[in-house]
Formats: C-alpha cells, structure tokens, sequence
C-alpha cells in the first residue's frame, strides 16, 4: 500500500509540474517574499539609522516566510482546489477511479502532492531570499559588518512551521472542493471563510463575552501564532488586546492545527469515497 | 466453473424519485462481443458507472469475474471508456496514457507506442489533448482502455465523433479484441454497428432489462418470411385469417409475414387452397433496429 501510495505521489507530481498553475503562483509567492528583502534595504540605503536587520541573512528568511506565509495560504488554497476540482472540471476523476487505483489511496496522494509543493515553495522563497540578501548586503555600505539578529535554526523552523499551517487550509480547500465538485466554488467558499475570520474573530471578541475563549481555537489564531512575526503578528496582537487575554501557546496552536487538519482530511475523504463521480462539468 | 465475466443481479439505482436502473439483472458472457442498447434515459451509462465504482447502486448487487478479486483489484482486469474519454488537456497522448498505465502499475514504454500505432495515433501522440478532434480524443479513449492488455473491455459509444472510415476502422478494432478469449462489453446507440459487432446483446427501457440473448437468437424469433403471389390482394385477405401469422403487409414489392420460416409450407398450402400461387418465397430475418423497435414499442424516443 505505501508503495502503491508512493507511485500516485509521483504520478500526481508529474502531472502537478507540467501545470502553468503552480509556477505561477510559486513566482508570485517569491516575488511578494522579495519584497521583505528589497524594501528594508531600500530604505536603509536613505535612512541607515533603521538598522539591517530586515534584509541580513539569516533573520530576513525567517522575517520573509513569517510575513508572507499569509500570502502562501492564499496561494495554497488556491493549488488545492485546482487540483482537486479540476479532476471534476475535466471529468478526468472518472478516467481515474475506472483504472482502479482506489479512490482514498488517489486522494491521499494529492493531499500529500499538495504539501510537498507548499514546502518545496517556501524553501523555494527561502533561497531566492537568500539570494537577494547576499546581493543587497554586498551593494550596502560596510556590507561585510551588517550582522543580523537571526539564527539559522529559527529561519528552518519558520520554514517548517509556515509549510505546517498551510496544511489545515489545503485541506479545508480539498473537502469544500470534494463537496461541491467545483474548484472555483471550493476556492470563493474558503477564502471567504478565510478572509471573514479575519473580520468577525476581532470583532466577536469585542462584543460577545467569553468569544475570546473560541478564538482561541479558531484556525487562523493558531495559524498565525505558529509563525507569527511582523505582520502575521498583528492579528493576534489585536484579538488578544482586544480580549484583554493571552495569545495561545505554541503547543496548543500545534494541536489545533493537528486536529483541524486531521478533520478537514477526513471529511474530504469520506466525501470523495462516498459521492457518485460524473461525466465533466467545468471548473 | 462460473462462464459470466459481469453478472448483476437485480442492480437498482435511484436519484430521488427517478429510478435510473430498475432491478436489473444481466449477464455477460466471457469471450464474447456483448451488446448494451437502450433509448436515453435507458440507465446504460449509469449500469457502467455502477459496475466500474463511479456510482453507488441504490440496491442489489455485482459481480465481477468470479468475485474473489477486491473491486479496485477486478478493475486492474477491466479497461473501460465511459461517454466522451476524458484526459488532461495539458498533457499530450503520450503523457497521458503513461499516466494511467503509471497507476495500475502494468505495461512499458512499448506499450505505448504500440497502442498509439494501433489507434493511429502514432504520429500525433506528443501533441496535446486538447488539440485533439473528437475522434481522435476516442482514439486515445480506446488506446486507454487497452492499457495493461485487460481481460474485459467496456467500451461506451466507441465511435462517437468519428468519420465513417474511421468508425469502420474501429469497429474492425473491436471485432479483433473480441477474439482470443478477450469480453467486450460495448454499448452503442448505432444498432448496425452491434448488430455487427456483437455476439449477444441486452436491451434496456427505463432502467429494465426488457431482452438478452445472442444477436442471432433474437432475431430468429418470430422471423419473418417474404413472398410474391399470383393475387397479393387476394392472398392477404387469405392469411389474414390464419391465426398463427400475427401480421401482414407490403413492403419493397413483396408480402411480409411475420411468421416462423419453417410454417413456409402450411403457408403456401393455405394460399393454394384459395386458388393463389406463390411465385416466390423466401425467410427474411429481422434486423436489430427492427427487433429494438418492436421491444421497445418504438416510442422510446431516440436511442442512445
């Protein structure tokens, strides 16, 4: 079975690359991140009192994928339902199942496609980062002295931590995917509860007593906790100030986004097993 | 030793209140060319979606080969193109069909080449899917359902989209998968092209299994016999009154029968006895289309 597993993953991959989809959106993920490079150097170069920090290797990998991880949920989900929904769209799904490779072992293969590809961007990201860092500490005056605050070990681990998060979201996208048999509603139904959680946690915080405790379980504060840095930080800072309550712990942001993802998983696999599979349909 | 490849036995599936398939039971014959035909709305795509797990069945049951295989494990056994074959627009021929041989994890390299050759679509194989005519996208369909050299083939509408060079090509194809032990269950809305091809067929209405049998049975019974008489108007008021022919009438310039070739005699004596003389005569089999229509009631619509 693992090896059965093991080769749809790599079939899934074959097909995933020759895709204009991922390399688009993986160019777009490395250009927003070069900004967290070039935009501190540039305003260093005016203004060398704001210090190097932002853009001296290793702190601008970890600052770069901690702030732009919102982004790369963006863009995961979008992969997720496109390559779920398109399998509906095409009406390839039915060529598919009829060969006989299992309809869970099919989708599991895609969620785990679907992970690999997140990770293989953010490190992606890191070395066009680390590229720009190197380049831009060498046009900064006295570039050789710039020193930064980072460690390596905490850039990695921004890293593994930001293609962790991504999961519960890819998920989320394939199940309401899986749902509707349509990638562009799977997509316009999770960003809009994406975007609204955004809205409506800070806001019920405020207003309904005790909410703060539900925040505290809700996916995007666990998301941002785990990686929280620079922007992602702003959120939390403002459902827990609001609050008037403390920002969830590491651990229990690890757990929630394990039990989020572990459900999300489920309910996209029972689904696909359990539905009928039809002729195309458009995305 | 069981000599059925698929059986079901009284297979339902129903969408709400519309019953799709109704209590089917039918049996397909191992090593033979069998036929599915239908109206729309029949329930035969829905019967294959069921047999190749794209559909639930509401209720009652299959079985594929002797039923010992798991279903994603029988299917491994089977090849099978439902409606138009749908592949990734992205991917050429080539990359496509490696794609589902990849899956199944039986076949190589030449495999392919041999398959696009075979569909004529060797020269067109690194092409993309999406630049392919409706013919071709059949073509690569069938290249699909050979992959892994299956047992059972289940072939929906093969030649739909196709020229007639091309369908007769096709339909050449089928008959020759159809020899050496190979089943090929093929459902057509084209009743020459089964009746053609096929060995035996299975006709649906409404979800119901209303004939079986092979194609040649069939249209034996209740055979009809072709004449010419001395007085045509005379000898139909004659046989009119015979209460083992159910029907006469004129058609091309003879008396049409419907009548078993082998009362040819009695019938002739009948017609002699009233003074009218055969001056020609002989049986006429049915045609499936004829057969279908008669089934059916013809008032099933257009097939499909």
């Amino acid at each position: 079975m693992i090896l059965h597993l093991l080769s749809l993953m790599r079939w899934e991959w074959f097909k995933l690359r020759r895709r204009w989809l991922p390399w688009i959106l993986l160019t777009i993920f490395v250009l927003l991140t070069q900004l967290i490079v070039w935009v501190p150097f540039l305003v260093y170069r005016t203004d060398p009192d704001v210090g190097s920090d932002a853009f001296v290797l290793p702190n601008s990998v970890t600052l770069g994928i901690s702030s732009m991880f919102g982004i790369g949920i963006v863009l995961m989900v979008t992969l997720a339902s496109s390559m779920t929904g398109t399998e509906y769209g095409w009406g390839t799904l039915r060529t598919v199942i009829a060969r006989g490779p299992g309809r869970w072992p099919f989708l599991v293969a895609k969620f785990g496609v679907a992970a690999l590809a997140g990770l293989a961007a953010l490190v992606i990201a890191a070395i066009f980062i680390g590229i720009s860092s190197i380049v831009t500490s060498g046009l900064a005056e006295n570039g050789s002295e710039l020193t930064s605050s980072g460690e390596w070990s905490e850039a990695i681990l921004t890293i593994l931590k930001a293609a962790y998060v991504l999961v519960p979201y890819a998920l989320l996208a394939a199940a309401l995917t899986v749902l509707t048999s349509s990638a562009t509603i799977g997509l316009a139904i999770t960003m809009g509860y994406h975007i609204a959680e955004q809205i409506v946690v800070p806001i019920l915080t405020v207003f309904v007593d005790g909410f703060d405790t539900i925040a505290g379980f809700t996916l995007g504060i666990n998301a941002n906790t785990l990686v929280s840095q620079g922007g992602a930080q702003e959120f939390i800072f403002l459902v827990t100030t609001l609050a008037g309550g403390d920002l969830p712990g590491t651990t229990q942001a690890f757990l929630v986004l394990l039990g989020y993802s572990l459900l999300f998983g489920a309910a996209a696999l029972w689904l696909f097993q359990k539905r009928d599979i039809t002729g195309a349909k458009g995305t | 030793m069981n000599d059925s490849v698929i059986r079901t036995q009284g297979l339902t599936k129903k969408y709400g209140p519309i019953v799709a398939v109704d209590g089917l039971s039918m049996d397909v014959p191992r090593g033979r060319i069998f036929g599915l035909l239908g109206p729309n709305g029949s329930g035969k795509t829905t019967t294959l979606s069921i047999l190749l797990g794209l559909t639930g069945q509401s209720s009652g049951d299959f079985t594929l080969f002797d039923g010992t295989d798991s279903h994603p494990n029988a299917l491994h056994r089977i090849g099978a193109i439902v409606e138009t074959p749908a592949f990734y627009p992205y991917l050429s021929g080539r990359n496509n069909l490696a794609y589902f041989q990849a899956i199944t994890g039986k076949g190589d390299r030449q495999e392919l080449d041999r398959l696009l050759d075979t569909v004529g679509l060797g020269t067109r194989a690194n092409d993309k899917f999406h630049t392919y005519s409706l013919g071709m996208k059949q073509r690569l369909g069938l290249a699909y359902a050979l992959l892994g050299d299956p047992e059972v083939l289940i072939l929906d509408e093969p030649t739909n989209g196709m020229d007639p060079a091309g369908m007769a090509e096709i339909r050449d194809l089928i008959r020759r998968l159809g020899t050496g032990g190979r089943t090929v269950l093929l459902s057509s809305h084209l009743l020459h092209e089964v009746e053609a091809v096929c060995d035996s067929v299975a006709i649906l209405a409404k979800g119901k299994l209303i004939a079986q049998g092979d194609v040649s049975e069939l249209l034996g019974t209740g055979a009809q016999i072709q004449f010419r008489t001395t007085d045509d108007a005379r000898a139909r008021e004659v046989l009119a009154a015979v209460d083992w022919i159910n029907e006469i009438k004129e058609e091309e310039g003879y008396l049409v029968a419907n009548a078993p070739s082998e009362r040819s005699g009695e019938l002739t004596a009948a017609l002699s006895g009233a003074g009218v003389y055969v001056t020609e005569m002989r049986p006429r089999a049915k045609t499936l289309e004829q057969y279908f229509l008669e089934v059916t009631g013809g008032s099933d619509g257009e097939l499909a």
